[in-house]
């Protein structure tokens, strides 16, 4: 009832103007952006996303959010206040995970709530809750949800049902051209191809190749991974992440274990490490984790003691949080990348010209 | 020694506590080094390093190339003009190659990090660096000297005398120091401590640095904390297995660099970029401002030779970048 209220006050204050929603450029908008922007835009939202992570919003989110929170986590919180002024709601879903038996994070469902208890005059949250695991909560259950959430925008029921057809397109579509298939893979680990822009390196170096493993709201923040992506690039590194490989590569790994893994993104990040350890076809593996994340610390113990157990490939982790030094992440960055280098094992073949795919 | 037809390479090591250089020739042998402390000023500590190393050698020894390394290896490269510029890891590795070409193990504990780098047939296949604390390192060990009034030079002879070490909490410098006071308020006497000192250093290197490590024999332990022959004891009481200090443990990363340098020349042989021996009367001036092109207020460093602009750093998006 309160919300309709709100939303006539505002259509009679500026009737032309569009309802802004803002989404926190953190966590999980790395993976479900597509989803989300597609879905309010056809309802004919306006959709406002944070800038990139800075310094100013970092310093903002550490000195807000809960201590014991992981770093991406207190960033969500910078992110969310960088959009407080500026939007009529805030899209902060409670995500619990996307499969029956397995769960994203708890951080994520509880999320929205830590906001508003801690932030009162924050504009209103949209929270809808999904979670695979619970009963309710069918794929079907995620439509209705998706179809309510979408009153608060539009009431036509056709632009409604129109917007989430769109927007689960949109997501299946950016994870089709986000993850290469295993032909592609095989080409890259034959060196073959390159899958990034052509890295910079000099003459008579060998062209190394790295897979680059983390969650994706820390590969694709440089704030947060301090521009590994470019300081790869500019030592002329060509790499794979772990969100491209294909889904039946790590789920083939992923049965190797004893043990299920039912966190849902540790499952991708530690079949990735275990696939490369096993085939042996990068020079490297570059593990990113974030500070006091549960799940990171887990599967960094799993993978750190495979990777003992099987020491061709070399492995090095580094952990992230709000006080890593730069200084001493490009050291061992550094010293990673010229230990490959100067190994005598030529499993890599020069590349004379630049192939894309 | 010096011989006018051979070609010397210069390597500075620029740490946090303390700044050495070494020169070497092109057999790869020491021919001279320095060892001085960086008392938080690098750029004076490079320069009087230099003019040390100039008085040693004479002027008219040329360079043929030079390296940096250490933690301001960036800012040292720019002052000497070297031709290669790379992290500590790597540096110390070679120089340990070098002195034992058998080496499967280099423990090296400076004066503010530690790091542990294992070698199989000669080349580097792991390596670990202590992260955010400096619990273990020389500065601690020097703080508690300063504090027993005892030489730090003095300090690994009087672990040796003790036969009796008590037992000191090493995870964390700060309930290290607690535990000594009460033990020595307790009467124990001080080289007992000192010994449970040196043990619980040892410990603590292993267990955070060395966790998960394959360390194997032979093993060189080097870097500025090397000088404490108690430290080497505990070494060798954990890991029951000789333990070897180079001759030269303290310079380990210069040699390391000049050798890089050695090797680098003699790849793509050009020019080298070394700047002169004159470089302790030059002016260096180093300044810095908070950029405010964005959010992100980027701290940049500016450094001027002789009121020239010789380099600025510091930017993310690396606009201010000056690429010669």
């Amino acid at each position: 009832m309160i919300l309709f209220l709100n939303l006539e006050v505002k259509a009679i204050k500026n009737p032309r103007r569009k309802i802004r929603v803002g989404i926190p450029r953190a966590l999980l908008f790395y993976k479900f952006s597509d989803l989300w922007i597609t879905f309010f835009e056809q309802l004919g939202a306006e959709v406002i996303i944070s800038p990139e992570t800075t310094k100013k919003i970092k310093d903002v989110a550490v000195r807000l959010a809960p201590d014991e929170d992981c770093y991406s986590t207190k960033l969500y919180f910078g992110h969310a206040m960088a959009l407080k002024d500026k939007v009529d709601y805030l899209f902060v879903p409670r995500f619990g995970g996307r499969k029956k038996k397995y769960v994203g994070c708890p951080k994520f469902i509880g999320l929205a709530e830590v906001l508003r208890s801690m932030v009162p005059d924050l504009p209103e949250i949209l929270m809808p809750h999904y979670n695979r695991g619970m009963d309710k909560h069918t794929r079907i259950g995620l439509l209705v949800r998706a179809f309510r959430l979408g009153k608060i925008i539009t009431k036509n029921p056709f632009v409604r049902i129109r917007a989430i057809s769109k927007a689960f397109k949109a997501q299946r579509f950016h994870n089709k051209s986000m993850i290469i298939d295993v032909k592609t893979l095989q080409k890259w680990e034959n060196s073959e191809v390159i899958l990034n822009d052509f890295p910079i390196y000099n003459e008579n170096e060998r062209q190394l190749k790295i897979a680059l493993v983390g969650h994706s709201y820390v590969l694709n923040d440089p704030f947060s991974s301090l521009s590994i992506r470019s300081l790869l690039q500019d030592f002329g590194v060509d790499i794979v992440t772990s969100e491209q490989m294909p889904r039946n590569l790590i789920e083939k790994q992923m049965a190797k274990l004893e043990y299920d893994i039912y966190f849902d993104f540790e499952r991708e990040i530690l079949g990735t490490i275990m696939h490369f350890i096993e085939s042996k076809t990068v020079d490297g593996i570059i593990h990113l984790l974030i500070f006091s994340c549960g799940p990171d610390s887990i599967a960094g113990e799993i993978a750190a003691r495979y990777s003992r157990r099987n020491p061709t490939i070399p492995l090095l982790q580094l952990v992230f949080d709000e006080l890593t030094g730069e200084a001493g992440m490009r050291t061992r960055i550094e010293a990673f990348v010229d230990m490959l280098r100067r190994s005598i094992d030529e499993k890599v073949i020069f590349l004379t010209e630049q192939v894309r795919i | 020694m010096i011989n006018s037809k051979d070609k010397y390479f210069l390597g500075v090591d620029v740490g946090s506590i303390s700044t050495n250089l070494a020169v070497i020739n092109n057999s790869k042998e020491l021919i001279e080094s320095v060892y001085i402390r960086t008392e938080g000023k690098p750029v004076d500590s490079v320069q009087k390093g230099i003019k040390l190393m100039r008085d040693q050698l004479g002027e008219d020894l040329a360079i043929t190339g030079a390296g940096s390394t250490g933690s301001a290896r960036k800012l040292t490269g720019v002052i000497i003009g070297a031709d290669i510029v790379k992290n500590e890891i790597t540096a110390h590795a070679l120089a340990s190659l070098h002195y034992n070409p058998d080496v499967q193990t280099v423990m090296e504990i400076g004066g503010q990090d530690s790091k542990i780098i294992i070698i199989r047939n000669g080349i580097v296949v792991d390596f670990a660096m202590n992260t955010v604390c400096a619990a273990g390192t020389g500065s601690f060990l020097d703080m508690q000297a300063n504090r027993l009034e005892i030489p730090i030079e003095k300090f690994g002879e009087l672990a040796l005398q003790s036969d009796n070490a008590v037992s000191i909490a090493g995870r964390c410098t700060v309930f290290a120091e607690s535990d000594m006071i009460h033990k020595q308020q307790l009467g124990h006497p001080t080289k007992d401590i000192i010994k449970g000192l040196c043990e619980a250093l040892g410990r603590n290197y292993l267990n955070n640095v060395g966790k998960g490590k394959d360390i194997r024999s032979p093993i060189m332990f080097q870097g500025g904390v090397a000088a404490n022959i108690g430290m080497k004891e505990t070494f060798e009481k954990y890991l029951e297995q000789e333990i070897i200090v180079p001759e030269n443990y303290a310079v380990m990363g210069a040699i390391g660099a000049a050798i890089l340098a050695q090797e680098d020349a003699a790849k793509n042989p050009r020019k080298s970029n070394f700047q002169s021996w004159d470089i302790s009367e030059m002016d260096f001036q180093t300044s810095g401002f908070e950029c405010d092109g964005c959010s992100n207020i980027c701290e940049i460093v500016e450094i001027r030779r002789n009121d020239t602009l010789i380099a600025r750093w510091g930017s993310r998006c690396r606009k201010w970048d000056l690429i010669d």
